[in-house]
């Protein structure tokens, strides 16, 4: 059974934490991301959970599913956008934007099996973790709390750091996707709501200390706090960075791949519980090169700022519909 | 026969996005420092460049423009554009430069300058803007290492409105204070600067002739700040410290004393402690009672031998 259905825990943490490390970085104050925090959270794992019941009432219709999977096709395009330009601020001109689709899709043939995305997530996980205590290690000489912003963030301030904190990503939506939805509980959406949110503010608050106010005018202020680290075992410390950056994307689109062939269908066949059928790769090469290709010059940030309010209507149409869908099928019982 | 057509639209796919590699390292252009002088409408921007397979360790490339920018540019098109800023590790800033124009230059590096390690950003003083950046870089990296002075580009966003920095004098450091809209503060005697490199947290040791050259002294030194309900104390600790004696006076230690609270008391009275963060003293009174300005401030001073 576990080898059917394992466990994807791990593949959806690292696609928010890293939404967190290439995109939403300090943007709020460290002081008003720890004090909403509880709230944040909480709204989360809300949202999730009663998505995850209305699901089940429609799940069945063709709209929500189509819609989800475009969302998940746009975001995997972004996601290789948003690294390329990340490689061509850090490194103009090192690697084309070839070298980084090559780079990214092709190991996820790989993980086309559901127990290949969720072993390489344990792992690129515990990585992750060795990785960032590696560079707080070497970072730590120059983390200040003086450099700490005291004072109220006053009504603009809470604002931001909740609105920052409460971005709807796809990983929050997708546990309701898999199968035998009635084994799995809401610890699920709530590991992950507490996670993604402590981890972001965990990271606002180190940038505050390396950067002070200026975390905020940094380009790319984690890799450029990895650059600063001078641990001698690694000199270049964000090279570390990059590499697990690239074996979390990856992870990342092997899942959302799996996501949309079990929304388009996929889901009636025991075969793809487990695995995407190779015949699938072709297209999805195709369309992601053709996506690439065609948003080139788009700009990342503000695609997963509309990412986020677009899932939260469709998350809101779709607890609705549940709603009503379930509220009729009780009347027509009774 | 299907999947022979997709691969080959795929291969066709692929090849649109097929971009220009790029060069290798070794053809590239690999800078150590920029140097800014000039001043708006006629700045000047000095490359210090390793010079491979040359006598001279470094060589100078220098654009002119209208903006810092513009002047960047013209530096990198003499050199085909093929620049690479990995290994650059020093910024140097024009004299007279205000707070505006040095968060300006700021932003461009953080921008242009990429990928770039720690890089030390150092204001250059009035009698060392006429000398080439070659010169300047390799002076300057001999004396940062022996005075263990450090700060990193992030220093100059640090705080809103203000930064601090070394300013390179020739053959010392000093260290000046740029405020938005008002008139920089520098600190040319030797000690006064380095003691308020080290509350910055931009030094680590005293090296300097105390004023009245009656004693050297020579040491490492750590801050620790502790905020109570009266304000915030530094603590100053100066750890195997060596102070010779160059007059007739014997006292050292209350000297050296004496002369860091006059220098104290000349910074606290030169910069507003209550409202600056120079001496980052904000966090630490607002953790101990919600304030942000501390209502005192003052230096405790001790000396460990190890």
């Amino acid at each position: 059974m576990k080898r059917e259905n394992p466990d994807l825990y791990a593949a959806l943490l690292l696609g928010i934490l890293l939404h967190t490390l290439l995109c939403a970085q300090a943007r709020y104050g460290a002081r008003a991301g720890l004090l909403a925090l509880p709230f944040s959270a909480a709204a989360l794992t809300l949202a999730a959970v009663l998505f995850a019941r209305a699901w089940r009432q429609l799940e069945g219709l063709r709209a929500p599913r189509w819609g989800l999977a475009a969302v998940l096709a746009a975001g995997s395009a972004f996601e290789l956008l948003r690294f390329w330009q990340l490689i061509q601020t850090a490194y103009g001109g090192a690697v084309t934007m070839l070298g980084v689709c090559l780079m990214l899709l092709l190991p996820v043939v790989y993980l086309r099996r559901v127990s290949a995305i969720a072993q390489t997530a344990n792992v690129v996980l515990s990585l992750a973790a060795v990785a960032g205590v590696v560079l707080l290690i070497s970072i730590a000489g120059e983390l200040r709390p003086a450099n700490l912003q005291p004072g109220d963030p006053g009504q603009a301030g809470w604002r931001q750091a909740l609105l920052w904190q409460c971005s709807l990503y796809p990983e929050f939506l997708l546990p309701a996707l898999w199968p035998d939805p009635d084994k799995r509980g809401p610890h699920t959406a709530a590991r992950l709501a507490v996670c993604g949110t402590v981890f972001s503010a965990a990271v606002h608050l180190i940038l505050e200390l390396y950067a002070g106010a200026g975390a905020r005018l940094l380009p790319v202020p984690v890799h450029t706090a990895a650059q600063a680290g001078t641990l001698s075992l690694f000199k270049r410390l964000e090279w570390l960075q990059l590499i697990l950056w690239s074996m979390m994307v990856t992870v990342k689109l092997a899942l959302y791949l799996y996501a949309a062939v079990r929304l388009l269908g996929g889901r009636g066949n025991k075969k793809e519980n487990n695995a995407v059928g190779l015949d699938r790769f072709p297209c999805y090469f195709l369309l992601m090169a053709f996506l690439c290709a065609a948003w080139r010059k788009a700009d990342t940030e503000t695609f997963f700022v509309w990412q986020s309010r677009l899932l939260w209507l469709f998350a809101a149409a779709v607890i609705l519909g549940g709603g009503l869908q379930y509220l009729c099928g009780r009347k027509k019982r009774c | 026969m299907r999947s022979k057509k997709a691969l080959l639209m795929l291969a066709a796919m692929l090849l649109l996005l097929t971009g220009c590699g790029a060069p290798l390292l070794s053809e590239r252009a690999v800078v150590r420092a920029v140097c800014f002088r000039g001043a708006a409408q006629a700045a000047r921007v000095s490359l210090v460049l390793e010079a491979a397979g040359q006598e001279e360790a470094f060589q100078t490339v220098t654009g002119r423009g209208a903006s810092y920018a513009a002047a960047l540019k013209d530096a990198e098109r003499q050199l085909d554009g093929a620049v690479f800023y990995g290994l650059m590790d020093l910024a140097l800033l024009p004299p007279q430069a205000g707070w505006e124009q040095a968060v300006e230059i700021g932003r461009l590096l953080a921008d242009t300058a990429l990928p770039a390690p720690r890089i030390d950003v150092f204001l250059l003083s009035a009698r060392t803007v006429s000398e080439k950046a070659d010169t300047l870089y390799a002076e300057i990296c001999t004396a940062r290492k022996k005075y263990g002075v450090s700060n990193g580009l992030q220093q100059l966003f640090a705080r809103e409105n203000e930064c601090a920095l070394p300013v390179w004098q020739g053959t010392e450091f000093g260290f000046g204070v740029l405020r938005q809209g008002r008139a920089a503060t520098v600190w040319a005697e030797p000690l006064t600067a380095q003691l308020a490199a080290v509350l910055c947290g931009q030094a680590d040791r005293f090296d300097c002739v105390l004023p009245g050259q009656d004693f050297s002294l020579a040491c490492k030194a750590g801050v620790y700040r502790q905020a109570g309900a009266g304000g915030v104390c530094l603590q100053l600790t100066l750890r195997n410290a060596q102070i010779e004696a160059l007059g007739a006076n014997e006292d050292g230690q209350a000297a050296v004393e004496q002369a860091l609270q006059h220098a104290f008391a000349e910074i606290c009275t030169q910069t507003d402690t209550a409202e600056s963060g120079l001496l980052q003293l904000q966090a630490w009174q607002f953790a101990e009672d919600g304030r942000t300005k501390p209502p005192s401030v003052r230096l405790m001073i001790q000396t460990e031998q190890e």
